[in-house]
């Protein structure tokens, strides 16, 4: 999936890292690309694509573009685009997406709903 | 009309010769103007709001990083066009906006491109570049009233409006968040990778402890502190090979 660098780095104005040594709580609200290799808790809204590590542990509902999910995520997860789960991927929640793609290993507890491409109102 | 401010150190000896092709450079390009020399009888707010009040259309910063930052907050509020010709050798922000040291940079003056920045605010001090906050435990970072973000490990904190990061017209500012290098045995380190959160106002917490907010070096400000964008406050003359669109 072509959406990051393969370096992991987003490196454009506007992109947003999650760390892992940080943890975020609260509604957040990107304006680019985010990468969550930390913690986040809350709600996570953005109108382009989100990647979520190996590790990373996100307790929140997910809005996006596309999707990258290799870490845990507990909450609902509504893509426009592709949403893939990589083989370390652990989801609890219901997913409304156009696209989903589910690789071997990949744990997915949930309602899945296929749509035509939902907009994001981020 | 041009205004010339010249920073002490570009003032010596050492910079002697350099000031003076500076100078015969702007003449042959027909832009010389008024050249104030930076004294400790002579100070830069004062200089800045005078040349203001002549009608000085642009006020051109000679020197180094430090007569940046410090011409910030009084040129933030001026009606004029910034221009820089670096001189010394810390000038990554003249560096930045793509002007080359010296009579390079009089070229570049003479093109005029110009660009509007926004600028950062820490209470009522204005930056161009960052600000650097070291190493402490318990930082809390709150981003835009929306959310909080907690270092998990002694971090340094950078807030960026001009870096390799930030784009310092995009309408935000960043806060990159390192986490401290741990050393190991035998000199091995290890590195967790940064955080960054764009931003348009953010309070910096530290627990019981106040950190230093550094600015060039110097402590302009102690947390707890609020840190928002100007947007498009500046206007700047910048050379086309500017690191940013």
């Amino acid at each position: 999936m072509a959406m990051f660098k393969s370096d992991g780095s987003t490196g454009k104005s506007g992109d947003t890292v999650i760390g892992a040594a940080v943890k975020v709580e609260g509604n957040f609200v990107g304006e680019g690309n985010v990468t969550v290799e930390g913690q986040l808790q809350g709600t996570l809204k953005t109108k382009h694509n989100v990647m979520v590590s190996s590790g990373a542990i996100v307790k929140a509902n997910v809005e996006a573009q596309d999707v990258h999910l290799a870490g845990e995520l507990q909450g609902n997860v509504k893509v426009s685009g592709k949403l893939v789960l990589a083989t370390t991927a652990k989801l609890n929640g219901n997913v409304e997406t156009a696209s989903l793609t589910v690789e071997e290993g990949a744990t997915l507890n949930g309602k899945c709903t296929m749509t035509a491409g939902t907009k994001v109102e981020a | 009309m041009y205004t010339y401010i010249v920073e002490a150190l570009a003032n010596t000896k050492k910079y002697e010769s350099e000031l003076a092709r500076v100078e015969s450079r702007l003449i042959e390009l027909e832009i010389s103007g008024r050249i104030e020399k930076l004294t400790i009888l002579k100070s830069l707010k004062e200089i800045i709001n005078d040349a203001v009040r002549n009608h000085s259309e642009t006020v051109v910063l000679i020197g180094s990083d430090k007569l940046v930052n410090d011409a910030m907050s009084t040129l933030a509020e001026a009606d004029v066009t910034i221009g820089i010709i670096p001189i010394g050798e810390s000038n990554a922000i003249a560096g930045a906006l793509g002007i080359p040291n010296g009579t390079g940079a009089c070229d570049v003056l003479s093109a005029r491109i110009t660009a509007t920045l926004d600028l950062g605010k820490v209470n009522n001090r204005y930056f161009l570049s960052k600000l650097y906050v070291p190493a402490g435990s318990n930082v809390t970072l709150e981003c835009d009233s929306k959310f909080q973000v907690s270092a998990l490990t002694p971090s340094t904190i950078d807030i960026a409006n001009f870096s390799e990061e930030s784009n310092p017209r995009d309408g935000h500012l960043d806060v990159v968040v390192r986490p401290e290098v741990r050393k190991h045995f035998f000199g091995r380190s290890s590195y967790s990778r940064a955080s960054i959160f764009p931003f348009r106002k953010l309070t910096i917490r530290s627990g019981s402890d106040s950190l230093p907010i550094m600015s060039d070096g110097e402590t302009i400000i102690k947390t707890p502190a609020t840190v928002e964008v100007a947007p498009k406050k500046l206007k700047v003359i910048v050379g086309k090979h500017r690191k940013f669109v």
